[in-house]
Order: structure tokens, then sequence, then C-alpha cells
């Protein structure tokens, strides 16, 4: 067995590493999850403070699963099962000046229907789908982080797909 | 009966299944950016093809809020630090709060460990209690017994003030201090009555050794020694308890005004008895439990009456 540099993580440059490495995915996770009403940030926060409480407690190699349990914890003690509604960026309309207006009237009820869409889907179908498309994440990454097997990654994401397309284009 | 079937229908069900699930296959595929140049042209070919395209491209724009690592990252040190000073300080206090309750707990302790044990009665009261050691005390009305528990088993010291009965537990000298005399036992049985310049001990078993000024007396069983009008006189009895712990008070050849006394106490009134020699000797008893019953007890033998009037009492002559 190899022994491990850190057998904690009370070191203070160590855990600015670990925030470094695990924060942005950590927070996305958390935003993909429940949405921005239970605000991701403080939520990381949260769970890197109660990290470094338990410094001495968590091993190096089970942080990040300790980070993920905890703010997803936290979240749904907060959580008022309201629907998920995730944001989209804002199109640069300068780019698209020869637009026909009824292509942005198209695309705005399209992102609309999708937004609705989104919500409906389960939560792990969304979670898994969003790591997947937005975070470009692999199947295999996805099963590790959630604790879960590839083909059950493969089955989430490929469901959610199709239930996205059928309800946007009600089919 | 499949075997029978032979390769050629084996064939045509793999590519029948080959075909349906090409297209579950191909998006799964595609869903993990792991398509071959071939797979990827069969891909486009679906009819779907556009549709999940956009949906991908759609994702795509979902906009996680904007999160600065570095700027979060800054505002944990900051507030771990900052907790870290705070956490400090809040265990300085902690521990100042156990010190305190320590040294609080310990003055407690001092305080009452040397602090002496009070047992009294009011009047018409009797108590029972016991000491360290078992011993067993019985107080009678009126009376006070001052102790203290800390280094009992060495040092069996009480005083009292009033009467009690003692059934000492054996071990070391047991001293009974009263404002007339000193009265020392081993394990025993006595009576200690000391009332206003009138001093009893009686023995009931064991032996009791009384020191009255400089004298020193000992008094076995069944014997006993009253100190009346600063003249010692010896007592016999046969009795095994004293009277009053049955609830009744008898007296042989006492002085009237100890029976008054003693009926006082008991039933807590004041008598009033003018013009009444209260030196005069009385022979006979009263119970404790019945006012009219033992105030005739007393009148009747020395030729008075009585009234009652609330706690007050009025004895006069026929």
């Amino acid at each position: 067995m190899s022994k491990n540099l850190y057998d904690n993580v009370c070191e203070e440059k160590l855990f600015a590493e670990l925030f470094k490495k695990h924060a942005q995915e950590l927070h996305n996770f958390i935003y993909y999850k429940y949405g921005e009403h239970i605000s991701p940030r403080d939520k990381v926060q949260e769970a890197f403070i109660k990290l470094w409480d338990n410094c001495k407690k968590v091993p190096l190699q089970k942080t990040k699963s300790f980070l993920f349990t905890i703010a997803n914890n936290l979240s749904l003690n907060q959580l008022k099962h309201d629907k998920v509604k995730l944001k989209f960026q804002q199109e640069d309309h300068k780019n698209y000046t020869n637009q026909s207006p009824e292509f942005i009237l198209e695309e705005k009820e399209y992102l609309q229907k999708y937004q609705k869409a989104l919500a409906n889907l389960t939560e792990p179908q969304r979670v898994a789908f969003l790591l997947n498309r937005v975070e470009g994440k692999k199947h295999k990454e996805i099963a590790a982080l959630l604790g879960i097997s590839r083909k059950a990654v493969e089955k989430r994401i490929y469901g959610a797909l199709e239930k996205l397309r059928k309800e946007i284009e009600g089919i | 009966m499949k075997n029978k079937v032979g390769i050629f229908d084996f064939k045509v069900l793999y590519i029948y299944r080959n075909f349906v699930m090409k297209e579950k296959d191909l998006i799964r595929k595609w869903l993990d950016n792991a398509l071959t140049d071939e797979e990827l042209k069969a891909f486009k070919k679906l009819d779907a093809y556009d549709s999940y395209i956009k949906i991908s491209d759609t994702s795509k724009k979902i906009l996680p809020p904007s999160y600065d690592v570095t700027e979060e990252l800054n505002e944990i040190q900051q507030h771990i630090s900052q907790r870290t000073v705070s956490k400090n300080k809040s265990y300085l206090g902690i521990l100042l709060r156990i010190a305190a309750v320590f040294v609080l707990g310990l003055g407690v302790y001092f305080f009452f460990a040397n602090q002496d044990t009070q047992v009294n009665t009011l009047a018409g009261q009797k108590v029972n209690f016991e000491l360290p050691d078992q011993t067993k005390v019985q107080l009678n009305a009126l009376s006070e017994i001052v102790y203290n528990k800390k280094g009992w088993e060495n040092n069996r010291e009480v005083h009292l003030e009033g009467e009690a009965y003692f059934k000492v537990a054996k071990g070391k000298k047991f001293d009974v201090h009263t404002p007339l005399g000193v009265v020392t036992v081993l394990g025993t049985e006595f009576n200690v009555n000391q009332r206003e310049g009138y001093f009893e001990v009686i023995c009931y078993e064991g032996l009791v050794s009384v020191s009255y000024q400089q004298n020193t007396y000992r008094l076995p069983p069944g014997k006993g020694i009253e100190l009346l009008s600063k003249k010692i006189n010896e007592i016999n009895t046969q009795d095994t308890t004293p009277s009053w712990i049955e609830n009744k008070s008898i007296f042989k050849s006492k002085p009237y005004y100890l029976v008054l006394g003693e009926l006082e106490r008991q039933y807590d009134v004041v008598i009033s008895s003018k013009n009444i020699d209260q030196h005069l000797l009385f022979t006979g008893n009263f119970v404790h439990s019945d006012i009219q019953m033992a105030l005739e007890s007393i009148t009747i033998p020395m030729g008075l009456k009585y009234e009652i009037n609330e706690n007050l009492v009025t004895l006069y002559k026929q």
C-alpha cells in the first residue's frame, strides 16, 4: 500500500489546492442538481468549511466524496422542492445582426420549451445529462462522481436526451 | 431445437438486432463522444440528427452562475482565519468557564464541608435522624444539635442544647458537648437533658462518662446523674428508654418550673403562673398528645386550676 504524503487536509496550502481543484466542479454539480435558488456558491463555501473543521478526520482520498456529500446534504436540507430553473446564456445579438425577427422569436420559444423540458427531467437524468453536455464529461467520469455504474450513466443521459427531444418537439 | 435452425438464422437475427440497436447505440456513443468517423456518418443520417444536435448545442448555453474560484478561495480563507482567531478566543472562554465552575465547586465544597450540620426542632416537634456513622439520635422538642460531618470517624462530637436520646454506634469515643458538661461514651444508649440550668444524663446501655467541672462520673446502665441547683444527684431508673420517646414526660421530685418548661415545649404554649412557687417538687407525668389531660395531670396534684386562651395558659390557685 502506498503511503499518503498527507494524512489529512489540515494544511492551508493543501486546502487551497483542493479548493482550486474541486470548487468549480462542486459548484456546477450543485447548480445542475438543485438550480440557483439554493445558492450553490454558499453550499460550496459551507462544504469546504466543514472540510476544514473536520480536516483531521477526512483522509485526502476521501475529500472529494466528503465535499460532494456535504454540499448535497446541505442543499437537501434547504430544498423547497421548487422546479429547477436553469438559466441560459444571453446571446450576443451583435454577432447576428442579419437574423430575422422570426428567427429570434423562434429561438426564444425554443429556449422556453427547453427550459421547461429540462425542469421536467428527473433529477438524476438532468444531473447526468448536464454534466455530460455542458461540462463535457465522459460517462466514466460521471459514473465515478455519482458513484454509479457507467451503464447507468449512459442510460440516464440517453433517457434525458430522448425525453427532451420528445417534449420539445411535442412528439 | 435452436441448434437445428442453423447459422443462417442466427445471422439474420444478428443483423436485425444490429439494425435496431444501431440507432440507440449510435446516440449513446455520440453522447460519450466516442463515435468513429464511420459511425459519425451513420449518426448524421439519422432522422432526428438535427434535433439532437440542437438539443446538445442549446444545452451548452446553460450557464452556471459565474464562479470565481480565486475569489471564493480568498473568501473562505479569510473566513477560516477569522474563525480560528475567534475559536481561540472561545477556547480561552471555555477554559475560563471550566475553571470558574471548578473554583465555584471547590468553594461550595469547602464551604459546606467546613460548615456544621445543624438539626433543630420546634416546640411540640420531635425528630429522629442519624449521624454519619449511623448513630441514631432522637431530638426532643425545642432542641438543637450541631455537628460536623468532616472527619466524623475520628472526631465524633456533637453540640447539644435541649434534650436528646442517643443510640451510639460502636467506634471511637463519642462526645456530647452541652453548655453544662461533656458526656463521653463508646457505643451505648443514653439520654442527655440540659435545660435552664438543669442537666441530666441517664445511661440505658453501655457505659457513659460525664465530665462536669473537674469531676468525671461513670454511669452503668440504669444509672444517671442530674445537676439540680448546682448539686449533683444520682438517678436510678428501670426504664430502657427515656419516657419522652413514648410521648410522655415523667418527673420524679423535679422542681415545678422544669415541668412547666417541658409542657411549654411539648405543646408550644406559654404558661403564665404568677403567685405560684415554682421550686416545689413535682412527681408525676403528662402525655404529649392531649393538652387538657396533660394540664390536668400537672395541676390537680398541685391544687391548681388552669385556663387556656389560644396558646396562652394561665395557672392559678383554687
